[in-house]
């Protein structure tokens, strides 16, 4: 169960989605997917502003968090929310590390001896590397959209129960993602829009620390 | 814990012992519980910023709860960064609540901070609907019931009873307002007179949720504090509310409660 919950956060820090109705249209799914693996296998870095909106039935208007992301090619991962409270959340070397503002702890787990986090650092390498064919195995996929392009993800397994989809768009340029949504049985939606994305730039060193500097009082 | 926390209150609102746990027996426990299975984070919790004690010898009960009434926003929607504390561990989440006051009903969701849903809950007219749980906290019980129960006790029942009984300390106002089952009593202090601290005392005596309220800070025409520890003592566990945003809920909060 737990491991359950666990992928559906990777999901959230992921995901992108697409309304249904966008029609797919016949393109063979496999065939992007191997191109746009091509082209983000020669990505060294990423790092991006991002908006998350959760449309959530209970409110008439969405709940948005900013913050910024980075990922590097050895698999760093880091995903700071600035607003509306201060989180951030960091894989690298082997390690997941979170931290928040609300209790200024930082929670620190060895990912390889942890099968849990081990398959949470896989998905955020296959999502954001744009390794898409590895998630054939628990996803359905086809094209959602050619413009943009757009892929939409069905689950396969025990986690459709929660989320209907995941729709991934990509930018003008198909380099990198544009917006992940992602779409749960209950009809509430979160939406990630990625904006300022910086490709193949070196990433501040900054980014990896916790607690993050920026985000010191 | 500090001294107070320790203690219960008597027919007066006078502090005497608190309640005995039982965490984990009855469905308030998911909170508890939950915590400790989703954090792996000791702390030690942060004491709550106090505004300095004025005397309130002359204080006319009846003026400070009519003053303490006209700083209540009757509707709002709050942000907030929610800490859960259970045994020196710590879950942190993303709450977002409509409430209005006035027709008892709320509408509530918590996330993790990165957006995931943990619940979403409402209330309408007194009535707790559980819209969603995650699956990892239907174990603990009637989660729903439990959120709604803490929510009431932090946002709603914040006026004392006009025909409740005052003691008045010569640092604090405190009224208690007896109810069916036990007492609720409110503390108003501080050079504004506001509502410091909330509590409820069971039939023998035993504090069983206590709420403090500081940090106040005017939003618009209303007083909000932007601060508030929750702390159960039936089920020991505290929930620590910080306000990020605070204003006017988008549309009448009933309307949406099924």
């Amino acid at each position: 169960m737990r491991i359950r919950m666990w992928l559906l956060l990777v999901i959230v820090l992921c995901g992108c989605i697409i309304r249904a109705d966008d029609a797919a249209v016949p393109l063979a799914a496999d065939t992007v997917l191997a191109g746009l693996e091509t082209q983000f296998a020669a990505l060294q870095s990423v790092s991006s502003e991002f908006v998350q909106e959760k449309h959530l039935a209970l409110f008439r208007d969405p709940i948005v968090l900013k913050g910024s992301m980075a990922i590097r090619k050895d698999g760093a991962f880091a995903w700071h929310v600035r607003e509306p409270l201060r989180y951030s959340f960091l894989m690298q070397e082997g390690r997941l590390r979170q931290w928040d503002g609300e209790t200024d702890k930082i929670q620190e787990i060895a990912v390889r001896s942890n099968p849990v986090f081990q398959t949470i650092f896989t998905q955020l390498r296959r999502w954001f590397s744009g390794r898409f064919s590895e998630l054939r195995a628990n996803y359905g996929v086809a094209i959602a959209g050619t413009n943009p392009l757009a892929l939409r993800f069905t689950p396969q397994d025990a986690t459709r129960k929660v989320i209907a989809g995941i729709v991934v768009v990509l930018r003008d340029d198909t380099r990198y993602i544009q917006r992940v949504t992602i779409e749960e049985t209950s009809g509430d939606r979160t939406v990630i829009t990625f904006t300022n994305t910086v490709l193949n730039s070196t990433i501040d060193a900054s980014v990896w620390l916790l607690p993050p500097p920026q985000n010191k009082p | 814990m500090n001294a107070h926390n320790m203690n219960a209150c008597n027919r007066e609102g006078r502090p005497l012992r608190r309640s005995p746990g039982r965490w984990l027996v009855l469905p308030g426990a998911w909170l508890a519980a939950g915590v400790a299975a989703l954090s792996g984070c000791a702390t030690i919790l942060p004491l709550l910023p106090e505004s300095p004690a004025v005397a309130t010898d002359g204080w006319s009960a009846n003026a400070v709860r009519a003053n303490f009434a006209h700083t209540l926003a009757p509707s709002f929607h709050a942000v907030n960064g929610v800490v859960f504390t259970y045994r020196g561990r710590t879950m942190t989440a993303l709450g977002v609540t409509d409430a209005d006051r006035a027709t008892n009903s709320f509408n509530a969701t918590c996330l993790t901070p990165s957006g995931l849903t943990i619940f979403d809950v409402g209330m309408n007219d007194g009535i707790v609907t559980t819209r969603f749980v995650v699956a990892e906290f239907n174990q603990f019980g009637d989660v729903g019931r439990a959120v709604g129960a803490d929510i009431w006790r932090v946002h709603f029942d914040c006026l004392p009873d006009t025909h409740a009984s005052v003691a008045n300390t010569g640092r604090e106002l405190r009224f208690t307002s007896f109810r069916d089952s036990g007492a609720l009593v409110h503390v108003f202090a501080g050079a504004d007179r506001l509502l410091v601290r909330k509590y409820w005392c069971d039939v023998s005596g035993h504090i069983v949720w206590d709420v403090r309220y500081a940090d106040y800070r005017a939003v618009g025409e209303y007083r909000f504090p932007f601060w508030v520890r929750l702390t159960n003592y039936q089920y020991d566990y505290t929930l620590d509310v910080r306000a990020k945003q605070i204003g006017p809920p988008a549309v009448r909060v009933g309307e949406r409660n099924g």
